[in-house]
């Protein structure tokens, strides 16, 4: 049977590299905008960022070589999705599974240390007035990441006892 | 399930079937995607899906001219190989949507039949991956209007190259790993 933990988490990373905002309920604006931090009303995605929720840009869509950091950071939640999904299927090895799991895991961390040294050097200031002003910079992006570090350590977890049984 | 042959499979589909990857994805009625959906489906009042950024993956870009799969686009009008050159549409634009059917065939197919249709998707892949390098640069005269030395094209390679270099590395990998079930 497919490992639902590790698929469910291949589509959120899909959902990460390709969405901007998904419409829950237009009229009362509530949106859910897949950022992972936002800064001076620049929202910043695995994708590119948004400028005042109307202009967009990505350093992708420069000529190879220029691009190599931007496309590098969508490759790899790209691929966790990739990876999360292939590891899940029926048919997959377990032994080939262990280890997409847990190259997986290692993108994902690599991923949350990036963006978090980013993050809190950007706030560095405000972080020494309120410990908490992290909160209104963190977005659903990086929480997201998260969860799907967790699904994915689920899933090898459950992996390793099947194994192991 | 041959899992190469399938990533093959579906990077094939995309340099065949789209002009550039959408990304930053939202609902709205507004931008390239809608403006293409209202013209093709007759659509006016509906919100519709949208993107912030599009990466372009064309195989060549020279000067306003995009070389994609199925045809080119000259300073945003498209056209398809049929009207511009017939060798080119015979590789690409007929044997590209044969490859993907190959390709989507032969990877769910776990015995010797299955095999010989990966084999043969990457004599294909390879034979347009070959094209593209040297088939394109010799017919430069008749395509793009100018003559281009030799190795020339490379200095104006896009992203649709090396999606399509990748696309052959996978379609070798899925010829050297194809599982077998049956003993026959």
């Amino acid at each position: 049977m497919a490992r639902k933990t590790g698929i469910f988490a291949g589509i959120m990373a899909f959902i990460l590299a390709f969405i901007h905002e998904i419409p829950i309920f237009p009229p009362g604006n509530f949106l859910l905008n897949f950022h992972i931090f936002t800064l001076d009303n620049v929202y910043y995605y695995y994708w590119g960022y948004v400028i005042n929720g109307t202009t967009g840009y990505s350093s992708i869509a420069l000529l190879p070589i220029e691009n190599l950091f931007a496309l590098l950071i969508w490759l790899m939640i790209f691929l966790i999705g990739l990876i999360s999904i292939m590891a899940s299927t029926t048919k997959a090895r377990f032994s080939n599974s262990i280890k997409l799991y847990k190259i997986s895991i290692l993108l994902i961390l690599l991923l949350l240390s990036i963006f978090g040294i980013i993050i809190i050097f950007s706030i560095l200031e405000e972080l020494l007035v309120d410990i908490f002003v992290f909160l209104n910079v963190f977005g659903l992006g990086y929480y997201m990441l998260i969860i799907i570090l967790i699904l994915n350590i689920i899933a090898l977890k459950k992996l390793k006892k099947l194994a192991e049984g | 399930m041959n899992k190469f042959g399938f990533i093959s499979a579906f990077l094939t589909l995309v340099l065949f079937l789209f002009q550039y990857i959408p990304l930053g994805l939202y609902f709205g009625s507004e931008g390239p995607i809608y403006t293409w959906l209202s013209e093709f489906f007759g659509f006016s009042t509906n919100s519709w899906i949208n993107s912030f950024v599009q990466i372009s993956i064309e195989i060549f870009s020279y000067q306003g001219k995009q070389i994609f799969l199925f045809g080119m686009s000259t300073n945003g009008t498209l056209q398809l190989w049929f009207d511009i050159h017939f060798l080119t549409f015979l590789i690409l634009f007929i044997i590209t949507p044969l490859t993907i059917l190959l390709a989507f065939i032969g990877c769910a197919k776990e015995n010797t039949s299955g095999k010989k249709l990966i084999n043969t998707n990457f004599f294909l892949v390879l034979l347009i991956f070959l094209y593209c390098i040297i088939g394109i640069p010799i017919y430069t005269k008749e395509i793009l209007g100018i003559q281009f030395g030799f190795m020339e094209i490379f200095f104006y390679l896009h992203f649709g190259f090396y999606i399509l270099l990748i696309d052959l590395i996978m379609a070798a990998i899925a010829k050297s790993k194809h599982p077998l079930q049956d003993k026959e």
